[in-house]
């Protein structure tokens, strides 16, 4: 139906050909001659435009399925292609094969656009595009592509160096506060201690001063003990001495080996 | 593979310029081969379209990077391999074949479209060496042991 134009005129060409002859035919007919060869031609004539219209038709019917293809393409769909060509190489034939060619390198290379790309963005630096087999036009694309997807590598590469540094760096930078606050710790409490240890030092040189003074009011007494009773040895020895040897008429005295309150003594000391 | 077809010596070697491009529906059926590999391949497009693809496998091939290839594809990720095929009269040609999933909008898998470059000298010298081992342990645990530990062993050479 597609066809029906063009193979609309042929027949249209074909019929009117083939009716030209009948008409000629006819003429002599009815002219009074029957002319045998030209009914004869008149009837291969008319044999050969009916094959004709067959022939046609099925010699244009790839065109349909070109334009289909075709159509399909327009629409962004790179995968159909046109089958069943005949084997005859006319210019048909050969411009579906011409079509089915250019398909095959525009099929290909969106295609390793598309994955050279999309393994870019995944981290698989390594997938180039691949241009082999392509020919001008789409080769170069590729080429150029490569060169921009190995730029967007090494981007991303030192975009990913950085992050990671950045990320050492805060690791590093969080110990170092952890690192740094547990110092601290361990400072205040080595302070504390020294606190502690310097007030117990206080402590001492206090606990220190008031033994020296408590030894001194010790030694202070004992000394005044000391001093005491020497004196009274002294005294009551002398009043002894006095009682036996100095004072006349006292008669008998007790003496008494051991000190004793209990001395009848004529007069108390002084100091008592 | 379902043809009996006798290997011969013969390689066909591909142009730099050139690729062979070939798309199949989800079960592996060829849906479209171009010019290039309908010359390469020997076959017609009539006898192309609608056959399974593995009509060009090489029986040089282990069937492990198939089976790797398969569990890529289908898993949505696209593979390359090296890979040797076979023509219709027995040559040989060595590709560096890319395969990727074809997505309809709704992003589900209506087939896959391979593109077969030309390969480096250095790399079809290298996989011919390994799948000519990975062809030999295939085979020996095919002959000998059961079929579970000739999953094992073409798992091991995967890595």
């Amino acid at each position: 139906m597609t066809n029906s134009s063009l193979q609309f005129k042929v027949s249209a060409l074909m019929w009117s050909f083939s009716a030209t002859m009948a008409a000629a035919t006819l003429t002599d007919l009815a002219l009074g001659e029957i002319n045998m060869p030209m009914v004869i031609f008149m009837l291969i004539v008319i044999a050969l435009s009916a094959w004709g219209q067959w022939a046609i038709r099925r010699w244009l019917a790839p065109l349909a399925k070109l334009t289909v293809v075709i159509d399909e393409v327009a629409q962004g769909k790179f995968n159909s292609r046109v089958i069943d060509i005949s084997e005859h190489k006319d210019e048909i034939s050969l411009l579906c094969w011409s079509v089915n060619d250019m398909l095959d390198q525009l099929g290909t290379f969106f295609r390793e656009q598309e994955t050279s790309f999309r393994c870019n963005s995944e981290g698989k630096f390594y997938r180039q595009a691949m241009g082999t087999g392509l020919h001008g036009g789409f080769k170069k694309g590729l080429e150029n592509q490569n060169i921009l997807l190995l730029g967007m590598a090494d981007q991303k590469r030192s975009a990913m160096r950085t992050r990671m540094l950045s990320r050492v760096h805060t690791l590093n930078t969080d110990k170092l506060l952890s690192n740094l606050f547990s110092s601290q710790q361990d400072m205040k409490v080595i302070t504390d201690n020294m606190e502690r240890l310097a007030s117990l030092a206080k402590q001492t040189r206090e606990d220190a001063d008031e033994s020296r003074s408590s030894v001194k009011d010790v030694v202070q007494r004992l000394s005044g003990i000391v001093e005491r009773r020497v004196s009274w040895i002294l005294w009551a020895a002398c009043t002894r001495w006095w009682k036996c040897w100095g004072s006349p008429g006292t008669g008998m005295m007790r003496c008494k080996t051991k000190y004793s309150m209990h001395w009848r003594v004529p007069r108390k000391p002084v100091w008592a | 593979m379902k043809r009996d077809i006798t290997p011969t010596s013969v390689e066909k070697v591909m142009r730099e310029d050139d690729f062979i491009v070939s798309m199949t529906d989800k079960t592996g059926r060829i849906t479209y081969g171009n010019r290039i590999f309908i010359e390469f391949s020997g076959y017609s497009e009539d006898e192309l379209i609608g056959t399974q693809h593995n009509i060009i496998r090489h029986p040089d091939m282990p069937r492990a990077v198939f089976n790797l290839l398969w569990s890529k594809i289908s898993n949505r990720e696209e593979c390359f391999a090296y890979v040797k095929n076979m023509a219709k009269d027995g040559s040989f040609y060595w590709v560096f074949t890319n395969v990727t999933p074809t997505f309809d909008p709704s992003g589900n898998i209506t087939g896959y479209f391979s593109v077969r470059r030309k390969p480096k000298a250095s790399g079809v010298k290298t996989a011919s060496e390994v799948y000519r081992l990975m062809l030999e342990a295939e085979k020996k645990s095919r002959a000998g042991e059961c079929h579970r530990s000739f999953h094992q062993n073409s798992g091991q050479h995967f890595e």
